[in-house]
């Protein structure tokens, strides 16, 4: 393989994982904005692993930090005004935030790729999608114009854009939304990377559209074997997708588990609400929703206590005083409320599931 | 224990946990948030003092500059020799020019010549470039077309040689220049208003008034204008220093304002013959000119960010 | 139950509705390109009193251009729209006023729908200044007080402005102005579409609230199937224009007769990772074709998995009845028609 001139820099991706860490370990990690209006605590103690093959998939509403989470991770946030407050981010046991900006640079597109939402505005519209897919491979493994080429025709038969030899010369606006984010979906695997990040990468699309690009990461996952971090406020994306499910609210964890975990003994208030403010799929009866009262806290001068505790129908004093450590309920399962211990508590007020609901139909 | 007493502190903050509003404060009015903002703008704030500057001393003038600094237009034949070209001094702080008045006294009036050609000038331009934006905008097809390719006619001619051609036919004198800016300058602010209300035109509330049954001049009333007016306000500001700056290089010309008023551009073309032994001649009204213009452009920029709604602040 | 409700006469009659755009808009535009946006082709359908009548679709499938134009924000191409007895497509200045006191609508976007310039109160009360109903000041004032109070805002917030609110919130001041006139049809554009899980909930029951409290018939278009299924009496699917299928809201995610809708069901992944591993999708290749240049026949053809030969000519199928109540346009219109992958719940 080509290597790229005069560069010593031992690659990262062949390195072993270190005995006994993960491939991606993120570590209480914090990162807080510094505004004029006040410090905003976008990333306030995230903690998971994360090994290749797996999944993670990150939830929660608009304004949680699921995005900036991993935007801190890869090192794009601007500082100022963004600071790091604490924490670490692990890549193959090598601290992310330790690394110099260059090479970040090679870790960012080589080791880590990233897909965004809009796939209408990350493709660059002066550039051919050949040269755009090219670009990486270039710049991360030293090709040339034809290996580039080549090897761009050969990723876009890969994710399944028919007539690919042509395509290449194309550019973006001939593309539809749903082939553009094929497009980024290929430049992010370009270089094969560990992980891929993908910020909602459905949002924008049509529920048939966002059906293939489900089934194209999944079928690429299969393939490169690589992880996968897939931030959505969709839990039915979540639900398809994800090993691992990490729930978000105010910039940081509540809950973090297994996708069994979260979807059929979830334990959080939050992650309940969640559950019960989706319309359920066909039912013969139309039970109301049960939504969350109140509206998303602000970041700036957050609560004192538990951040849910203003919405949360079961808070008591100490909800307002004191914040929550993360409690573990099951072996890398966490969550981070007061009450996950007290007997009783999730049995009685955690929503009903199918899993439950057939346990008692059975009986 | 001071962690306590931090956190403490962060909890009394008038934001409520729960994100609502809080109900203690006063309500903010639109207008009172866009004071609050430019405030907070430095620069505009110093562009705001030094207008409000100008316009009192120009306003003033008559009550006191006479009877310190002479006369700003007639030259005493008695004494002129002797008060020829003089530096600056505490008793003319400006220096004198070459018929021996006082510069500071000329230059206080020539901002009365300037600020009033700025202004009033910029009040034809918009005025017409209003009706001509809100035509075009509103109505669309036909008189879209129209007006927008008569804009383009008249934007297409270079802006200074235009109105040398206009008070070439009319003649100079002040009453003219006001009358040439104003008039030429309206394509500018009509493209201005023109594309203001077709952004706003796009906003759903237009729609929803729509569904509301509300009439054409309703919604022009109550949503199209208020929305797209502070555009103008922001364009008529910097527009008042362009019209000065028009104003000082016609008068340099020769083709404005007609010696002995003071205006800044005649000073500057008294002064240029002496540029290298009385350099003040031409500096102090380039420098009137040069902050003049600067303050309108300082506080033009600082409105457009108060007035934008969407740069509200948490 | 959702049977009793459509006796009657029905509140709207949609009947044959076309749009069409000219490609680029322009003087001459209209005259030298004959190219146009086929936006809605040929919908018909009704709505009953008090009933909520869905309409899902994809990007570009025409549902949003439905609304409007039953609105008369567009005017239609061809085709009636019969609200409480009279022709919307015909009426006049003065007539088209008066529909609106009964008509309204609710904005996607609960920021560009509300006037920064003017406060919720202002907001609020617009409809009742126009239609000159509650003349005095002070009845006024508290009626719309007593409306911030209903879809829940603090109604001390009388004096704010809209960017003093949350998206959820504002979504509520949309409603109470929608709701001011106690309109007997409300035409909710995406209502929750650009809200969070949390408070799309909250904005769904609020909607469910009033209609039982006022009998409002709801027009509820939306892409996304679950919110749909939620709130909806009725359900109708469109694509490309064409009305796909139109049932009532239970018979149509069982048993869906029509292809596309079956799929857009399967299409949607269920917060539930056991039925969701469990149940077969079936997922449709290439992309919905432009409406500039609609394919023969029936529109859906070309991505179709039991399409034949005679679905990509002639005309779109028949809009029929295949069962009492429920319409189908395919040629092979059957419970769950794309056979071995049936949605299994």
């Amino acid at each position: 393989m080509a290597r790229k001139k005069n560069d010593n820099w031992v690659e990262l991706k062949d390195q072993p994982v270190p005995e006994g860490s993960h491939l991606l370990e993120v570590d209480d990690l914090k990162m807080y904005f510094h505004t004029q209006d006040g410090v905003v605590k976008a990333v306030d103690g995230v903690s998971y692993t994360l090994d290749r093959g797996e999944t993670l998939g990150v939830v929660g509403e608009s304004g949680s930090g699921k995005s900036v989470t991993s935007l801190t991770i890869m090192g794009l946030i601007d500082m100022p005004p963004g600071k790091i407050e604490g924490g670490d981010v692990r890549y193959r046991g090598k601290s992310l935030l330790a690394m110099s900006e260059r090479e970040m640079e090679h870790v960012r597109g080589n080791d880590i790729a990233m897909i965004f939402q809009d796939p209408m505005t990350s493709l660059n519209p002066v550039y051919t999608i050949g040269r755009q897919l090219g670009e990486g491979l270039r710049l991360h493994r030293g090709y040339s114009k034809e290996q580039a080429r080549e090897r761009s025709i050969e990723l876009l038969k890969m994710v399944g854009i028919p007539n690919a030899e042509q395509r290449v010369k194309d550019y973006p606006h001939e593309f539809s939304g749903g082939m553009r984010q094929r497009v980024m979906i290929a430049m992010a695997l370009a270089c094969d990377p560990d992980i891929l990040i993908a910020d909602e990468p459905t949002t924008a699309l049509d529920v048939t559209i966002q059906a293939q690009i489900i089934e194209l990461m999944k079928s690429m996952q299969e393939k490169n074997g690589n992880a996968i971090i897939m931030i959505t406020h969709d839990l039915g994306v979540v639900a398809d997708v994800a090993d691992k499910i990490m729930v978000m609210y105010a910039g940081s964890p509540v809950e973090f588990g297994t996708a069994e975990e979260i979807f059929y003994s979830a334990s959080h208030p939050y992650t309940w609400g969640l559950i019960r403010s989706i319309p359920k799929q066909v039912e013969d009866k139309k039970e109301s929703l049960t939504p969350i009262k109140g509206n998303p806290p602000s970041l700036v001068n957050a609560p004192k206590g538990c951040s849910f505790a203003p919405r949360c129908p079961y808070a008591k004093d100490i909800c307002h005083q004191k914040k929550p450590e993360p409690t573990y309920v099951g072996e890398g399962h966490y969550t981070k409320c007061h009450f996950a211990t007290e007997p009783g508590f999730i049995e009685k007020n955690a929503p009903a599931t199918s899993r439950t609901k057939s346990a008692k139909g059975g009986e | 224990m001071t962690e306590e007493m931090e956190k403490n502190e962060v909890t009394e903050s008038p934001v409520t946990t729960d994100g609502d509003i809080d109900t203690s404060a006063p309500a903010r009015t639109l207008w009172g948030d866009a004071w609050s903002r430019l405030r907070r703008n430095k620069l505009a704030i110093f562009g705001a003092v030094w207008i409000v500057l100008m316009i009192l001393v120009a306003l003033t003038a008559d009550l006191w500059v006479p009877q310190t600094l002479g006369s700003p237009t007639e030259a005493d034949s008695t004494t002129m020799t002797q008060d020829s070209r003089l530096p600056p001094s505490p008793e003319h702080p400006f220096g004198t020019d070459t018929l021996g008045r006082d510069v500071l006294c000329r230059v206080i009036y020539g901002a009365r010549i300037s600020l009033a050609v700025g202004v009033l000038a910029t009040a034809i331009s918009t005025i017409i470039g209003l009706v001509m934006g809100a035509l075009a905008a509103y109505y669309g097809g036909i008189w879209d077309t129209i007006i927008m390719r008569l804009a383009d006619i008249f934007l297409a001619f270079p802006y200074i040689l235009f109105v040398i051609a206009m008070l070439a036919v009319i003649g100079p004198g002040i009453q003219n220049v006001f009358i040439a800016i104003g008039i030429l300058g309206w394509p500018s602010i009509a493209r201005v208003f023109r594309s203001a209300i077709l952004s706003v035109k796009e906003n759903d509330y237009v729609d929803a008034a729509r569904a509301m049954g509300a009439s054409d001049a309703r919604i022009v009333a109550r949503h199209i204008f208020p929305n797209s007016v502070a555009s103008i306000v922001v364009y008529a500001t910097m527009n008042i220093g362009g019209a000065i700056l028009t104003e000082s290089a016609l008068s340099y010309l020769g083709m404005g304002v007609v010696p002995p008023d003071p205006s800044w551009g005649i000073m500057i073309q008294d002064g240029q013959t002496y540029l290298a032994t009385q350099p003040w001649l031409m500096l102090m009204p380039g420098l009137a000119i040069l902050t003049t213009v600067l303050a309108f452009t300082l506080l033009g920029d600082g409105l457009r960010d108060a007035l934008d709604v969407k740069m509200k602040d948490a | 139950m959702t049977e009793t409700k459509r006796t009657g006469e029905p509140l709207l009659h949609v009947e044959h509705l076309t749009k069409e755009f000219p490609v680029e808009a322009g003087v001459f535009a209209s005259r030298m390109n004959k190219k146009r946006v086929h936006a809605v082709e040929d919908v018909s359908f009704d709505i009953y009193p008090g009933e909520t009548f869905g309409l899902v679709g994809e990007s570009g499938c025409g549902k949003s251009t439905t609304g409007r134009t039953i609105m008369r924000l567009t005017n239609p191409t061809a085709g009636k729209v019969i609200f409480d007895g009279k022709d919307v497509a015909k009426m006049n200045k003065r007539e088209l006023k008066e529909m609106r006191r009964n008509m309204q609508f609710i904005f996607q976007d609960p920021y560009a729908s509300l006037n920064p310039r003017m406060t919720i109160g202002e907001i609020v009360s617009e409809p009742l200044q126009i239609h000159g109903v509650m003349k005095d000041q002070k009845e006024r004032i508290e009626y719309v007080r007593s409306l911030l109070d209903i879809v829940g805002l603090n109604p001390e917030h009388i004096n704010r402005y809209p960017h003093e609110f949350s998206g959820g919130q504002r979504q509520r001041v949309g409603i109470a102005r929608a709701f001011a006139l106690k309109p007997k049809l409300i035409i909710c554009d995406e209502p929750v579409s650009a809200l969070d899980v949390s408070i799309q909930a909250q904005v769904l029951n609020l909607l469910s609230d009033l209609q039982k409290e006022y009998g409002t018939a709801y027009l509820f278009i939306a892409h996304d199937l679950s919110v749909v299924q939620h709130i909806s009496d009725r359900v109708a699917v469109m694509y490309l224009g064409h009305m796909m299928e139109d049932s009532d809201w239970k018979t149509l995610y069982a048993e869906p007769h029509h292809p596309y809708t079956q799929a857009l069901l399967s299409a949607v992944p269920i917060p539930d990772p056991d039925v969701q591993h469990a149940r077969k999708r079936i997922i449709l290749s290439g992309d919905v074709p432009s409406p500039i240049d609609p394919p023969a026949g029936c529109p859906f053809h070309e991505r179709c998995p039991i399409a034949k030969e005679q679905c990509s000519k002639g005309e779109m199928p028949e809009l029929r009845e295949v069962k009492p109540g429920h319409f189908c346009a395919c040629h092979f219109a059957a419970p769950n028609p794309i056979k071995g992958s049936s949605v299994e719940l």
